[in-house]
């Protein structure tokens, strides 16, 4: 009796399912078309030697952890590099270059043309784009213990990207600073109390409002070198 | 043409190719993506990233699985990539429908049948939903979908299964529908 009343119920689910998220046609060309202009602006990007040309997430993978290490690595490096150069460079005065004017509501560092400031300029956007991603997953849960790891990954970055000159934009900074304290509460918290404090604290900052300003749209922006 | 010939012809950057085994696979994809997102924007958005990475990516392909079999692995890892952080939206709908009154069973106060199942979907864990939607509502086969997901086909039935029951459990007040 039960197994024909399940027949029936999964024959009543398959039927009543169909209209559930029914797809419309396929905007075909439109899909079409972006799909080459992504490819094609993103083929610079891949290195004589082979690598990942596109930005993958491991199939599977969590969203928080995969390519934590290895972004926090490269962050690092880049910021490094940056940093090594603008110490080397003496501060006020540069002898090989003609002063510029600079829009000082230019986003974040992209005065001038050096390499080493677009790159800050962009892996601080992707760092702006991997928090907001964590700061997401606080806000809807479940509780994570790997959330304090990451919190402790991007403090980190943030801590280099603040005491760099990378960033000079007031607006961007004022981001970075907010940022710095509610990953500060995230990385030791280890209860449901401790992170509903922080969700409170997010609203209050208007933190995910401000970082999706700064960070480009898109399901997947702002994330397409690790992902 | 043959799918290898296909493929090898998109290596080699035949443009002409990239758009055969686009159209190829389309429809597919987007129907996919679409069930599992229920958002026209997310949809594409999938769809897209999902052609993106198969056409990167096709030299690692080596033919152990059918072609679209593949291609929907890939689909099922963008969409349930993009659909983890697009689920705050998703969770905050729940629980503000979890927090209206609920008063003395009465079928007046619920609601409707299909938005009942509808919610009961939505509130299927990913896999079981993924597996749901694929093999009762799009058709594919548990050796399909265990291919994609990188299970078995057993796993998938044992999924199904479960999600099945859930969603019989979720509308156990409905039953005089499919009793009828």
């Amino acid at each position: 009796m039960n197994d024909q009343h399940d027949d029936r119920f999964d024959e009543w689910l398959a039927r009543e399912a169909a209209g559930y998220n029914r797809p419309p046609e396929p905007p075909r060309e439109e899909m079409w078309r972006r799909i080459e202009a992504a490819r094609r602006s993103r083929a610079p990007r891949s290195a004589p030697g082979g690598g990942d040309v596109l930005p993958f997430r491991r199939p599977g993978g969590h969203p928080l952890r995969p390519a934590a290490v290895g972004w926090g690595v490269g962050i690092a490096a880049v910021l490094a590099l940056g940093i090594g150069i603008g110490r080397m460079l003496p501060r006020g005065a540069d002898s090989t270059r003609v002063p510029v004017a600079t829009d000082p509501s230019t986003p974040l560092d992209r005065r001038g043309d050096a390499a080493p400031s677009r790159a800050l300029a962009v892996e601080t956007v992707r760092h702006l784009a991997r928090a907001e991603m964590l700061l997401t997953a606080v806000r809807t849960g479940p509780r994570d213990a790997q959330f304090s790891a990451a919190a402790r990954d991007l403090l980190a970055t943030t801590r280099l990207l603040l005491d760099s000159r990378a960033v000079t934009d007031p607006r961007t900074r004022a981001l970075l600073e907010d940022l710095e304290l509610v990953l500060a509460q995230i990385a030791p918290a280890d209860g449901a109390d401790d992170l509903d404090l922080v969700v409170e604290a997010l609203e209050e900052r208007d933190m995910m409002p401000r970082l999706r300003t700064v960070i480009p749209a898109g399901p997947m922006a702002g994330l397409q070198g690790e992902l | 043409m043959d799918q290898p010939a296909l493929i090898a012809r998109v290596l080699e950057g035949d443009p002409v190719a990239e758009r055969a085994l686009y159209e190829a696979h389309v429809d597919r994809v987007y129907r996919l993506a679409y069930r599992l997102a229920g958002d026209p924007d997310l949809a594409q958005d999938f769809t897209q990233e999902t052609f993106i990475r198969v056409f990167d990516r096709l030299k690692e392909f080596r033919g152990e699985a059918a072609l679209s079999t593949w291609i929907t692995s890939v689909a099922l890892s963008v969409a349930f990539n993009g659909l983890r952080k697009a689920k705050r939206f998703r969770q905050r709908e729940v629980a503000l429908e979890q927090a209206a009154p609920v008063t003395g069973g009465s079928r007046r106060a619920e609601p409707d049948l299909k938005e009942r199942l509808a919610r009961a979907i939505d509130a299927l864990p990913e896999g079981y939903r993924a597996v749901f939607l694929m093999h009762d509502v799009e058709g594919y086969t548990h050796e399909e979908i265990g291919a994609a997901l990188g299970v078995r086909s057993g796993t998938s039935k044992a999924q199904l299964s479960r999600a099945r029951a859930k969603l019989r459990e979720a509308l156990a007040d409905f039953a005089g529908e499919w009793r009828a």
